[in-house]
């Protein structure tokens, strides 16, 4: 009843503008000694790239809206119960069962595509942009890790699994020392294939997010996972692997020209392999 | 119109990334900056369901605001609110990003917060011919 009310009163308060809405808004702050954009400010200094303390009315506000709260643990809930659109609801409904009846997802794959030419991308990143000469915060890819000011202990994999590194590029975003999380992208000759591992240092960034329990499973060391695929012939097939514990979030994706169980299980193994060897 | 605008966009995209390396998600907010505050979510290669809220405080406290996107499928989802800065105000603004995606099999993650209160930024779309050197 309180957040169809604050809803209503949000609703009734806004202006739309372009593709953006406006909100009014009366920040309560945590500390009524200070305004709430001394609060942010301060706790940006101190802690930068973190999410921060949210304020009741902050929570109540995302709350409101059906968002998982920033900060929160990670949720895991039916479908129907995470809050959508009537499209985006009826797309997704779809494409679970795509995956629970057909393994994939059969429709053209932008990211399928453009993981596909991403060694194209890299020569001409490569041709502008010479080894050294990037500044920390820039988007760019980069030919080493050692490259990349990240602002944990980020490791590559290891040779065992990329059998050719291809780049690397920063990912989040960018804190005073460093990026809160990374991509490499590297070749999976074993099937044509090119493979990019992003992870996200969640313990700095305070990410959650709420999973539909249709799709949710623990096969990496009990850990919760995600496995997908989806794509067709025309832009390959994209597989994707993903997996949360508390300090990381974890994407393994490979392309291939096909659609198979096993290239599916294949790449599931290399995740299984990735985590074992990030967590000894 | 509102297909012209998405078709512009995809034009713009597929021809930026074509020949760019912009390659994974990042966001970023910018306060103060010359005309607009502002917190983004982009990737220049690829397109994503974000939502963006950006929580905009003056150090007043009277004209603070949110501005949302929404949940939208998009390569750029920008919370901008254009003619807000100091100049024209008269008022200095913090501005504070919350980013939200959804993925095609319904999981909706909070990803990150990004505050800006001046308008460096790093590397990012908006100087992109700058970055190539042109």
């Amino acid at each position: 009843m309180k957040n169809k009310i604050l809803l209503g009163i949000l609703l009734t308060h806004t202006a739309i503008a372009g593709d953006t809405i406006t909100i009014p808004w009366d920040p309560k702050p945590l500390d009524p000694n200070k305004t709430r954009g001394q609060e942010i400010e301060e706790w940006n200094k101190l802690h930068p790239g973190t999410t921060g303390p949210l304020t009741q009315q902050e929570k109540e506000y995302f709350r409101s809206q059906g968002l998982p709260i920033p900060g929160d643990k990670v949720s895991v809930k039916p479908l129907n119960s995470i809050k959508m659109n009537d499209a985006a609801k009826l797309s997704a409904l779809n494409y679970v069962k795509e995956q629970q009846t057909k393994g994939y997802s059969e429709r053209f794959s932008q990211n399928a595509k453009n993981l596909s030419s991403i060694t194209e991308v890299a020569e001409k990143e490569f041709e502008h942009y010479n080894a050294g000469t990037l500044e920390a915060e820039s988007t760019h890819l980069r030919r080493q890790h050692f490259e990349l000011k990240i602002s944990y202990n980020y490791k590559p994999l290891s040779s065992e699994i990329t059998q050719e590194v291809i780049g690397f590029a920063p990912e989040s975003n960018y804190v005073e020392n460093g990026w809160n999380g990374a991509v490499e992208f590297f070749k999976w000759h074993d099937h044509n294939s090119i493979c990019a591992f992003h992870e996200v240092n969640i313990k700095r960034t305070g990410s959650s997010a709420f999973f539909p329990k249709e799709i949710v499973r623990y096969d990496i060391n009990k850990k919760l996972t995600l496995v997908s695929a989806e794509g067709n012939d025309q832009s390959q097939y994209l597989y994707t692997v993903e997996w949360w514990d508390s300090t990381y979030k974890r994407i393994l994706e490979c392309t291939a020209s096909e659609y198979s169980n096993d290239i599916k299980n294949e790449v599931l193994e290399m995740a299984k392999l990735i985590d074992k060897n990030r967590s000894s | 119109m509102y297909l012209r605008k998405i078709t512009a966009v995809s034009l713009l995209a597929l021809s930026i990334s074509s020949h760019a390396g912009f390659v994974s998600n990042t966001a970023h907010s910018r306060g103060n900056c010359f005309g607009f505050n502002e917190s983004i979510t982009w990737n220049w290669s690829e397109y994503h369901w974000w939502d963006v809220h950006s929580l905009h405080v003056d150090n007043i406290g009277s004209e603070s605001h949110l501005v949302r996107t929404f949940m939208i499928y998009t390569w750029r989802a920008a919370a901008l609110h254009v003619k807000e800065w100091e100049g024209n105000t008269g008022k200095r603004w913090t501005v504070k990003g919350y980013h939200f995606y959804m993925k095609n099999d319904g999981t909706v993650v909070y990803d990150v917060a990004t505050v800006g209160v001046d308008c460096s930024g790093y590397d990012g779309w908006w100087d992109y011919p700058h970055a190539r050197g042109e």
